[in-house]
């Protein structure tokens, strides 16, 4: 049994201008508006600093530097200070889409391909460079990509999860024509890479090299990671299908 | 016997900003069916979501086909939990809600025929074990913790996980520690990752509580087993959904069977469905 009993997570470690005061949550306006307003605070507190990672709201007041004007409880407007609804989700979901936007930037993803060998057999290493470090958040799922390198294309196909962290990463792989393989694929900078992959090769094939890392679309209408049954090497999707 | 479903739409509002909640034609379907042929064959049901869930339900009429009725105790599920990393949290704050014995019970899973007896004496009864591959389930030094949270040291980290798209807990012992544990852990991590934590949380935990704490792990069947075309009582579209989101005929097909298979088995609930905006073409066909 575990002996944690630490508080949890505060929220901003996840998100950034996000603030938390008495166990709520809310953006950096909110929280300013609604530490004036509270009567419990002896004093105006400093709210956090808007560059860099967002802190957590701080318990003890900062008369010194405030960063909103010092006011009494009774001459603030609740009704104003409590107008918008504070729709805790939507703020959050706000800032999941900036992660998101910037996760998945496919066109950010280039392929190199250095060196590759004999008429049959490759070896090849793939890379990807991106404009600069960002994450990649990775979820169930396939991630296909294709294009055509040298006079051979590659067709490969991904299953991975992880977040990392990553300015570039290469995977090797040396397959014959036709066959399929697995890939390992490293890491150059932070975090870490769990993933498998299979590659398909195919000759006779020429076709400007491209790019079309494919993360496949949020269904419109779901709400979570479809799971499969992919880590079995088998992916047959559901059971019992025929019972309906 | 008394089984509960869930649905916790905090998920959903994070993926979907500004719009109002929905679900896919073919999750709906499953949902009911797998509540009317629990109710035929296993006795009550109840489903457990938050104030958005309960109002969406209701408003499609679909009330009824839980006899148990709709709650909405998942809107205590506290916002320091990630909805994008612990998207199924709300299953385990509905479990919570439920005491022991009880089944807990996907929406995407449907029991043919009576089973009661298969879970008799059963202190922990789950659909099947799961192997694990390291994609899915990585070793402990891969998950990011956050502050003093430590693995308890009891757990056998070699012992296969618990699918839980069906699960039974015969002891109300292990659902209270599978609970604080699973909880814990929740709160105890940093790592941001849609699929290793919440199936560390959901599946891999509760095999290493169980075996802590003495419990049996009892399976109704095999993925190999579930798979084959003679096994008649189970269904779990699981990784199937991924495949109808990307294919429409194959939605269109598979919305049309669960259609057709209620107006048979469950005809008075036919009017209700065929009053459903995104079920209305699968029971209006002439």
């Amino acid at each position: 049994m575990s002996d944690n009993k630490k508080k949890p997570l505060p929220v901003n470690e996840y998100y950034n201008d996000l603030y938390e005061l008495h166990g709520a949550v809310m953006d950096a306006e909110s929280y300013a508006r609604h530490k004036e307003a509270d009567p419990a605070a002896p004093a105006v507190e400093a709210i956090p600093s808007a560059e860099g990672p967002a802190e957590y709201a701080p318990e003890s007041a900062c008369p010194a530097e405030p960063a909103v004007e010092s006011r009494q409880p009774e001459d603030i407007n609740l009704d104003a200070v409590f107008s918008e609804p504070q729709d805790l989700r939507q703020i959050a979901a706000k800032q999941i889409e900036a992660d998101r936007r910037i996760e998945y930037r496919p066109e950010c993803v280039t392929y190199v391909i250095p060196r590759f060998t004999g008429e049959t057999c490759i070896e090849t290493e793939t890379r990807m460079v991106f404009g600069e470090p960002h994450m990649i958040r990775c979820g169930s799922g396939s991630y296909v990509s294709s294009g055509s390198y040298g006079s051979y294309l590659i067709v490969s196909s991904y299953r991975t999860s992880g977040s990392y962290l990553i300015n570039e990463y290469s995977f090797n792989q040396n397959n014959n024509n036709n066959n399929r393989g697995s890939g390992s694929f490293r890491l150059r900078t932070s975090g870490s890479y769990r993933g498998r992959g299979s590659f398909r090769l195919s000759s006779g094939s020429y076709r400007p090299a491209s790019n079309s890392f494919r993360i496949p679309p949020i269904p419109a209408d779901a709400d979570k990671p479809y799971m499969g049954s992919f880590g079995w090497d088998f992916d047959l999707g559901g059971y019992g299908l025929d019972l309906i | 016997m008394q089984a509960f479903a869930s649905n916790w739409t905090r998920p959903y509002a994070m993926n979907h900003p500004g719009q109002p909640y929905a679900v896919a034609d073919f999750e709906l379907l499953t949902t009911i069916l797998s509540a009317l042929m629990w109710r035929k064959e296993n006795g009550s049901i109840r489903m457990i979501t938050d104030r958005v869930g309960e109002r969406f339900y209701r408003s499609l009429g679909l009330a009824p086909i839980w006899d148990d009725g709709i709650s909405h105790e998942l809107d205590q599920v506290p916002y320091t939990v990630d909805p994008s990393t612990f998207w199924a949290a709300g299953k385990l704050y509905a479990l919570s809600c439920v005491p022991a014995p009880c089944v807990m019970m996907d929406t995407d899973f449907i029991v043919w025929n009576k089973i009661q007896d298969r879970l008799q004496g059963s202190q922990l009864t789950v659909i099947h074990r799961e192997p694990l591959t390291p994609e899915i389930y990585p070793s402990p030094e891969q998950f990011d913790l956050y502050g003093d949270y430590a693995f308890p040291k009891d757990w056998n980290w070699e012992t296969p996980a618990c699918n839980t798209a069906f699960c039974y807990f015969g002891s109300e012992r292990l659902r209270q520690s599978y609970l604080r544990q699973a909880l814990d852990f929740i709160h105890g991590v940093r790592g941001r990752d849609g699929l290793i934590y919440m199936v560390f949380a959901e599946q891999r935990l509760l095999a290493m509580c169980a075996e802590a704490n003495g419990i049996a792990i009892d399976a109704l069947s095999t993925t190999e087993a579930l798979f084959s075309r003679d096994q008649k009582d189970f269904t779990h579209t699981w990784g199937f959904k991924q495949a109808m989101a990307e294919y429409p005929q194959l939605r269109k097909a598979f919305c049309q069977k669960c259609a057709d298979r209620i107006r048979h088995d469950f005809p008075e609930y036919e009017p209700i469905c065929s009053r459903i905006p995104v079920l209305r073409s699968f029971f209006n066909r002439q």
